[in-house]
């Protein structure tokens, strides 16, 4: 690698380092397992050389970092189901939100870490299109590439996942009321 | 209509800072350092397999050369036990300039052609018939056998009648042969008063 492609590979890490941990935080729900992930999406990007012919960045980091996460995911649980991209809604893998749950979220009056637990749980399939759907870069042609599903398949999830976490918030706002007025 | 359009809000500010490490994280700085650490150690790596693949890479041909020399079949080996005798006797002797005994050398002639006829030579034969010398006339010269030489004596040497009474004996032999009419007389009944 020569020096000014070094300097183009050091300015990709800064520019694509944090997007890339969300896209393997979706994926694994972990800080230190994303970061382990990212390590080596960039390690990978390093070896091959593969990000010099990329049209798209974001959308081939994503995928390559989406891809080494499931890897690592499925390494760390041999034994344990993974999700189908193309399973129906609610049969998908439901793992721990690590952050504070919902009732404590609502008392701290934390609304993003509300959200934040709320998108934890969600169904894999549907939090992985909202997640990478958040920076506005990726448009749902791109995340159906990236995920490898169709593009009308992101868009319903992506509309299913809005409506699954409206009535939630809905719900615990409905709730906190009920308890505010006793 | 009002509280969807805040959800909605809400949703989007919660997603723009979901599992962000933000700016403060070091992430980046984590990163290049493991890749400055990979770039040192590479070239450390290359060198190392280098260093071991280079004698595999020379010591390996040299094993496929002598391998394949090995197994090439030779020129000087000598026939298997289970040729047959005339295969293995009968080219050599029928060719050879220097063979001792013409009369066996002619007896076996016949016999090595009807052999090639019949079998295919093996790789053993070709090779050795490649290795002996052509000659310019075919089929070969040979000296006289006795009999040829005891016959040329006898032409040359005895009287001309003997020779013609000879040659007539010679010529009546391709005449066909005749055999006297057999006449067998009648039986005469015995005389009365003999057995």
């Amino acid at each position: 690698m020569t020096t000014d492609e070094e300097a183009e590979f050091t300015a990709l890490v800064e520019r694509q380092s944090r997007f890339a941990f969300r896209v393997a935080y979706g994926v694994l729900l972990n800080g230190h397992d994303a970061e382990d992930a990212v390590q080596e999406t960039f390690l990978k990007l390093y070896r091959n050389g593969g990000w010099r012919h990329a049209e798209n960045e974001r959308a081939f980091l994503a995928r390559v970092a989406w891809r080494v996460a499931v890897d690592r995911r499925r390494a760390m649980r041999p034994d344990g189901p993974l999700p189908d991209m193309e399973e129906a809604p609610g049969q998908a893998l439901q793992l721990v939100s690590p952050h504070p749950g919902p009732e404590q979220a609502l008392v701290a009056a934390n609304q993003h870490a509300l959200v934040h637990s709320m998108i934890d749980v969600l169904p894999e399939e549907l939090r992985l299109p909202l997640v990478l759907s958040a920076s506005n870069e990726l448009n749902s042609r791109e995340i159906a590439t990236i995920l490898g599903i169709p593009e009308g398949t992101v868009r319903t999830r992506l509309q299913r996942a809005r409506q699954v976490l409206r009535e939630r918030i809905a719900n615990l706002q409905t709730r906190k009321q009920e308890t505010h007025y006793a | 209509m009002r509280e969807k359009d805040n959800l909605d809000l809400l949703i989007d500010s919660a997603l723009a800072t979901y599992a962000d490490p933000g700016p403060e994280s070091g992430l980046e700085d984590r990163v290049l350092v493991t890749l400055a650490a990979v770039r040192t150690e590479t070239p450390r790596v290359r060198a190392r397999w280098r260093g071991r693949w280079l004698p595999w890479a020379v010591a390996v041909p040299i094993a496929v050369g002598l391998l394949f020399l090995w197994l090439s079949p030779r020129r000087d080996k000598p026939l298997p036990a289970s040729e047959p005798q005339e295969a293995r006797s009968a080219a050599p002797r029928a060719i050879a300039p220097h063979a001792n005994s013409s009369s066996e050398v002619r007896r076996e002639v016949p016999h090595r052609h009807a052999a090639r006829a019949t079998q295919p030579a093996t790789p053993v034969q070709t090779a050795q018939a490649a290795l002996l010398p052509k000659l310019d006339v075919f089929p070969t010269p040979q000296p006289l056998t006795a009999e040829e030489r005891a016959l040329a004596a006898v032409v040359t040497q005895i009287p001309l009648p003997a020779r013609q009474a000879l040659i007539e004996a010679q010529s009546l032999d391709h005449l066909p042969v005749r055999i006297a009419e057999i006449q067998i007389p009648p039986l005469e009944p015995p005389a009365q008063g003999q057995p």
